[in-house]
This record gives C-alpha cells, structure tokens and sequence, in this order.
C-alpha cells in the first residue's frame, strides 16, 4: 500500500512538531529562549511522487525580540535588538541572549553558571563593587569603567544551535562573528522567551488534527483494500 | 513522543518551583530585612536528530538539521538584594542599613552568620542580641545604668547614664558586606552563611568602602512586592496549565496511533 507509505513521514512529523512545541512550553519562563517550530521546507526538489504527501520540514528556529522585562537586580542583562553576549566556556566561546548574570569568587561576571561573559577586552572584573550596566554596554563597578560587555552579530541565517544552558554553539568553525549595530544593552531587565502560548497552542490544535486525518486516511486505505480483497467472496 | 512528555514535565516541574518560590517570599512579606528570591530558567539539553549538513533522503543536503530540546532546568535562584522599606519603630536598639552590608551575629556554635534584619534586644546581661537571642558581633554590652543609647549612622554606640549626662562611646557597630551576596546560603532565622560563591566576608564601619550607613529606630521591611509576587503566581499557573495541555496532547497522539489498527 503505497499510499499508507507515504502518510508515515506526515506523522513522524507531527510528532516531531509536538516535541519542539512542547520544549517551548516549556520553556516559556527562560529568559532569553528562542522558540523552535517545524516549518515546510521552502521549494524542496522533490520528483518523487510517494513523497508528496509529506513536504519535506525542517526545523527553524526563531530569533525574534523577546518581551523585556525589568526587575530589581543589577546583574540581570537583556539585548533590546539583533545580537549576542559571548560566554568563555571550557568548549571554547558561545553565544547568549542573556540573563541573570552572577558574580564569581574572584570577582568576574559570569553566567548563572559561572562562565564569564566577555568584554571587549576579556572578562571583566568587577570586584566587590556596586555594578550597574549601561545601555551601550559599559559595566561600571562603584561608578568607575571596568569593561564594556562584548556583543556581537551572525549573518543570517544564523549559523547557530542551541547547546543547552541558554547557549548557543556556532555550526560551522570558519563562521566568525563581527561586531553587532543598532542594539542596546538594557542592564536591571530580562529578555523572556518568545514563546506565545496562542499560537504554540493553535499549533498543538493543527498538528493533532493532521495526525488524525492521516490517521483516518490510513484506516480508509486499509478499509478499501479490505473490501478488495473481499469481492471474491461469494 | 515519551520524549514531550517528560519535556512537558519538565516544564511543569519548573513553574512549580516557581510557585514554591513565590510562596516563599509571601510568606515573608512582613519578615524584617528579608529578601525576595526569584528562580531563573535555563533550557536543558539537546538531542540532534539529524545533524546539519548530512545526506537526505534525495541527494540534498540537510540544511539545517533537527534538534529536539528536552525542557527546562533551574539555573539558580536569585536573592534580590534591593533595598526594603523603612518602617519607623522608635525602639533604639532598632537598627536599618540603609545601603549594602549586613549584620554580624554569634551562633551557638561559635561561627558568624550575617543578617539584614536590625530588630536587636538586650538579653539579661546587657548584651545586644537577636530576637532568637543570637549574639551582635563584636559584642556589645549596654550596661544596666545606661539611660539612653545612641547609635549613629558610622555604628559608634554612645549612652549616657544618670550620673554622666555627657554621651560616652561603648562600641562599635561593625558591618560585613561580599564579593558576590546572591551567594549567601539562607539559613532560616533572617540569617545568611557564606559559601565559596560568595566570598570570604569583608568586614568594615558603616558608610565606608560602599558599606551603607545605619539608621537607629528604623527596621528595614522585607523587600517582597506583593503585586509583583501575584502577577508572577498568574504567569507561572498559566505556564504550568500551557506544559499540561502538551501532556494532554501527547496522550491523544499516542491514543490515534494506538487506533490505527481496530
């Protein structure tokens, strides 16, 4: 049966979708997430018709502004615009939209978990001071400069996957990044993640009904074929 | 499919933390110098699929690959470390930072624990001590004839007695203050320990080196904004019904494939 061939990617698919929509369920509360979606390959040659009844997707991700929010915390930093933060990791330089940083032993501004986020000229030091972050990036400990937070840009579409720990990795070692323009470091605020709940919803609705009409598809093929085979039958 | 479930879970998990949390500095809301906490989030781990850049199924490339994330973890949780409200008492041994620094007390056990909360007494010895009777560090004895005490904004502690009108200094108020205080571990009691995140204590006089001063006769109120804290109870219940909902659906896909054959 042919047809019920090529109605299993569809639902491989769908469950594909569902798995993606429900990581960015949740992580709805994670500052800086990006939400994944499963979208149809745009102009895919495709000469084979069996495939036809699945277009082929792929998996995007989307890197639009998140909400900003401001809390009270002097350590929590956003991007207002295209960019990212880079982060020294043991796996060498990642990228991040931000987030609550912390302060580390020796007095180094660091991810939640530790890892320095980079100035333009290394990791900043800030001591035991008062920080403050200014919208140009510059990290000031009791009023003084100790850095300015390095931010920078990927050519789209963005070279980059999501490592975990909201970080991202770049996929091809010979993509460097340049300098990032037109953005604005907010200091004392987070970026939420761009997840909305209406539309991840409206997409658990239509992915569900697309499993099920194939499912309904394949319960016809079969009921047809049954009915085939039973012609014979006196 | 097993896959969305727990990363539904996941999500579930952490919203429930949140209102944990939440629950936590309501509680607290008329605690004296306490800090509101929030939990911050981050993305767990990731399992590629298909790697970018591998054969398809017709001779292309893949160009961009599946990664399926596996939910959310919590990163830490963050004290906010703003200032709380000043609320007057007239008690004299009321004390309030106003400013960054804490208080030192003697536990039982000899070790400093810190503490924002200035609501002092005088135990039956004349020493300064904690409501749970925790000893200010250094120490501080207020002697019996003491008819007034006054504590300025450096911590200096002067009384005056009925036979010596004229104020004479019996000590000093010291604060401590830390390279990184979101590391302070919270032990109960309006009381902090320090950890290796949060460095070793720097101990100073208030109102100098970025220390902040006192203010006798003032407590410093929990900084917990109730609004605040309920709009962040809606959000995470919400998110927590949203994580539910994929759950739902994850067990209706399984139900119609389940059904395919009747």
């Amino acid at each position: 049966m042919i047809g019920v061939q090529a109605l299993v990617p569809h639902m491989l698919a769908q469950w594909q979708r569902h798995e993606l929509l429900a990581n960015n369920l949740a992580n709805i509360s994670t500052p800086g997430y990006k939400r994944d979606d499963l979208v149809p390959a745009e102009a895919t040659p495709s000469t084979d018709l069996s495939a036809a009844g699945a277009r082929a997707m792929v998996q995007w991700t989307d890197f639009s502004q998140g909400p900003l929010r401001t809390t009270e915390r002097s350590l929590d930093v956003a991007l207002n615009g295209a960019g990212f933060f880079v982060i020294s990791t043991p796996d060498g330089l990642r990228y991040s939209r931000g987030g609550g940083l912390s302060i580390s032993r020796d007095g180094t501004l660091a991810t939640a978990d530790g890892q320095p986020i980079m100035g333009d000229r290394g990791p900043i030091i800030v001591g035991q001071g008062r920080v403050t972050i200014a919208s140009n990036g510059e990290v000031s400990s009791d009023g003084a400069s100790v850095g300015t937070l390095r931010v920078v840009a990927f050519e789209k579409p963005y070279p980059l996957v999501k490592e975990g720990n909201g970080l991202f990795a770049v996929t091809d070692p010979n993509v460097s990044p340049g300098p990032a323009t037109g953005h604005e470091v907010i200091g004392g605020a987070l970026e939420g993640s761009n997840v909305n709940v209406v539309e991840t919803m409206v997409g658990m609705i239509e992915l569900l009904r697309s499993y099920e009409a194939a499912q309904k598809a394949i319960q016809s093929m079969d009921e047809t074929v049954r009915q085939a085979n039973d012609m014979g039958r006196v | 499919m097993i896959r969305a479930l727990y990363t539904s879970s996941t999500g579930m998990q952490a919203q429930q933390m949140t209102l944990d949390t939440i629950a936590n500095n309501l509680a607290n809301v008329n605690t004296t110098g306490f800090k509101g906490s929030r939990v911050d989030f981050q993305d767990l781990l990731y399992q590629t699929l298909r790697t970018p850049g591998t054969a398809g199924t017709q001779g292309t490339t893949v160009p961009t690959g599946i990664q399926v994330g596996l939910g959310a973890r919590p990163a830490a949780t963050n004290r906010i470390l703003s200032q709380g409200d000043f609320q007057q008492t007239q008690n004299p041994l009321d004390l309030a930072i106003e400013g960054d620094g804490f208080f030192q007390v003697s536990r039982a056990d000899g070790t400093i624990a810190y503490t924002r909360s200035g609501a002092f007494k005088k135990d039956g010895t004349g020493r300064v001590v904690t409501s749970d009777g925790f000893v200010l560090s250094p120490n501080l004895v207020v002697p019996p004839d003491a008819r007034s005490i006054t504590i300025g904004s450096d911590g200096t502690v002067s009384i005056t007695t009925a036979t010596s009108p004229t104020a004479s200094q019996i000590g000093v108020i010291q604060l401590a203050q830390f390279v990184n205080p979101s590391g302070l571990v919270a032990i109960g009691r309006n009381l902090f320990t320090p950890t290796a995140a949060s460095g070793t204590p720097i101990v100073g006089t208030a109102g100098i080196n970025g220390l902040g001063t006192l203010s006798q006769g003032f407590l410093e109120m929990s900084n917990v904004k109730v609004v605040d804290e309920m709009v962040a109870m809606i959000t995470s219940q919400r998110a927590y019904e949203a994580n539910s909902k994929a759950i739902q659906t994850a067990d209706e896909m399984l139900t119609i494939a389940n059904n395919i054959r009747r």
